[in-house]
C-alpha cells in the first residue's frame, strides 16, 4: 500500500491527463472508483448541496467529516475543494493539516474572500489581492507535513479581472509554491490559450449549464489543449438530483417508485458491491457467523 | 412554527396514510420535500451506503451527524432508523436523547442483536428475546423528553420465527408503549392480515428487489390494507446509485457526462432551489452585497 498522496504524485508525473469526476458522498466516490476513475474530487457546490446548506456555509469540520468517510472507503486519491482556505494564512495552515489528517491527497484553495458569499454563484465575485493569496499559498506549503500532498491554487481572476489577470495570478501562485494552478477561462479561446501562458501544471473544470455559459468540452479536448487535470465537479450531484427527483415525482404521482425489477436489482447490487457486503459476509463467516 | 414532532403527531392523527420516501442526505430530503411529501425517512441501508461503510458499522454519532444536516434543511418531519438502538436499555436511552436533540421527529428501533451483523442483509438474522426488546422500548419511552416524539418498534420476527410471532411481538411492543409498530410481512397474504391482527398503528416497508422477494405494492394498496405509514426506505439511494453510475460510465466511455444542456440546466436548478440560493441572494442584497 502507498499513501494516496504518493499515488497522486505518481499519476501527475505520467503523461496522461487526470480526470476527476465530481462526487458528493462516499457511495458516489465508490461508484466512480468501480467504474475505473483514478481519482475523485469533492467540490464545494456538490458538498454544499449534499449537506443541504449551500457552499458558502460549509465549515472546515463539515468538510473533514465528509472527507473521512470518503477516504476510509476508497483506494484512489481524493482531491477536495478547500474554498478560500477557511480564513487567513493562519487558518489556512490548520485547514491543510486537518485535510492531510483526513486522508485527502490534494486540496485547492481559491483567491476569493472568506467567508464566502452566495453571490459568487451569481457571478458576483470578490477577490482578495494577489499578494494576500500568495501569503495563503506559502502558509499552505509551510503547513504541509506530507511532501506528496498536492496543493492547488485556484484563481477566479479571469472572470472579474480579465484573462490576463487570471494568467498573471496563476503564474504568481505557482511561483509561491503551489503544485498546480486552477483556472476558469471564460471562453473556448481562453481555454486554449491558458496552458500556453501559464508555466505549470494546470487544472480546468468543465461546468455544465453554468450561468456564464462557460465552455463545455471533452476529456480529450482538455488533454489536447495541454491541461494536466480536468474536473467534472458538478456531474455527480447533478446525476443524483436528476435521478432522485424523477423517482420522487413517480412515487408521488403513481404510488410506485417506477423502477423495473431489473433496475431495482441492478441498483441494489451496485450499492451492495460499493459497500463491500461480500467481504463483510466472508469476515463474519470466518468469525462470528462461522462459530455456530 | 411548530416542532416537527408535533407536526408528525398531527399527521398521524389524520385519516390519510403517511408516505415516507427514503432519503440518504439533505439534498434528497429537500427534493422529496419540494416534490410534496409530508415526511421523509433516513434508513440504515441508505445511510450506510451514502457513508460508504454499510449499515452494521454505523455509530450513533454517524446517525446524529447525518440527521443534523437534514433537519437543519427541511421543514417536514424526519423519521430515522436507529437500528438496534445502539445497545441495551441504558444505551437506548442515550440514543433517544441524542436523536431528539438532533431535531428528528420519529425513530424506530428493532429487535435485532447489537452490534448488527452484515449477515442480516443475507437474511441471517439474530433476534433478541421479546422480553429484552420490551425493556428497550420502555427505556426509549422513559428517555423521551418531548411527548410528541414518535417511538416506533420494529420486529424482524416474521422472517425468522414466522408470521404469528411477528404479530405477537408487534402487539407486545405496542403494549410496552411504542407509538407504532413496523413489520415485514413475508408475502402479500401476510401483508393483508397483519393490520387486522395488530392492535395499533402500523408501518410497512416496501423493499424493492429484496433478496426474499418481499411484496411490492403501491401507496394506495398499503392504505387499503390498513397501514398508517408506508416507507420506501431504499428508493432514494437506488435512484442516486442508478443515476450516478450511468453518468460515470458515460464520462468514462465518451469523455462527456452525457447530460443534454436542458438536463444539466434542470438538475442545477433543482440543486440550487433545494439549497435555497435565491433566499441567500436576497439576504445578501439586504446586507453585505447591498451596501455598495
Amino acid at each position: 500500500m502507498k499513501r494516496m498522496t504518493t499515488v497522486l504524485r505518481e499519476m501527475l508525473a505520467g503523461d496522461d491527463i487526470l480526470v476527476y469526476p465530481g462526487i458528493y458522498d462516499t457511495l458516489s466516490a465508490r461508484i466512480a472508483e468501480r467504474v475505473g476513475f483514478k481519482m475523485v474530487g469533492l467540490g464545494g457546490y456538490a458538498l454544499g448541496a449534499n449537506l443541504g446548506m449551500g457552499e458558502p456555509m460549509i465549515s472546515l469540520d463539515d468538510l473533514t467529516i465528509s472527507c473521512r468517510y470518503i477516504t476510509s472507503a476508497i483506494n484512489i486519491p481524493l482531491k477536495v475543494d478547500a474554498g478560500a482556505g477557511f480564513g487567513e494564512p493562519l487558518h489556512v495552515m490548520r485547514t491543510i493539516r486537518q485535510l492531510e489528517i483526513a486522508g485527502v491527497a490534494s486540496a485547492h484553495i481559491e483567491d476569493q474572500i472568506f467567508p464566502k458569499r452566495a453571490h459568487y454563484h451569481k457571478g458576483v465575485e470578490h477577490l482578495i489581492d494577489a499578494d494576500d493569496m500568495v501569503m495563503k499559498i506559502r502558509a499552505a506549503v509551510t503547513a504541509r507535513r506530507d511532501p506528496d500532498f498536492v496543493i492547488i491554487a485556484r484563481t477566479d481572476g479571469m472572470l472579474t479581472g480579465g484573462f490576463a489577470e487570471g494568467v498573471r495570478r496563476a503564474n504568481l501562485y505557482l511561483d509561491a509554491g503551489a503544485d498546480m494552478a486552477f483556472v476558469f477561462p471564460n471562453t473556448l479561446e481562453e481555454a486554449r490559450e491558458a496552458p500556453k501562458l501559464i508555466h505549470g501544471p494546470l487544472v480546468i473544470m468543465v461546468s455544465e449549464a453554468h450561468r456564464l455559459g462557460r465552455p463545455v468540452f471533452s476529456i480529450k479536448d482538455a488533454q489536447d489543449m495541454g491541461y494536466k487535470m480536468v474536473s467534472y465537479a458538478v456531474s455527480g450531484i447533478m446525476a443524483a438530483a436528476k435521478g432522485v427527483k424523477e423517482m420522487m415525482i413517480r412515487l408521488r404521482d403513481t404510488g410506485y417508485t417506477g423502477f423495473t425489477p431489473e433496475e431495482s436489482k441492478a441498483a441494489r447490487q451496485e450499492v451492495e458491491d460499493c459497500v463491500g457486503l461480500d467481504a463483510m459476509y466472508a469476515l463474519e463467516m470466518a468469525t462470528v457467523e462461522g462459530k455456530h
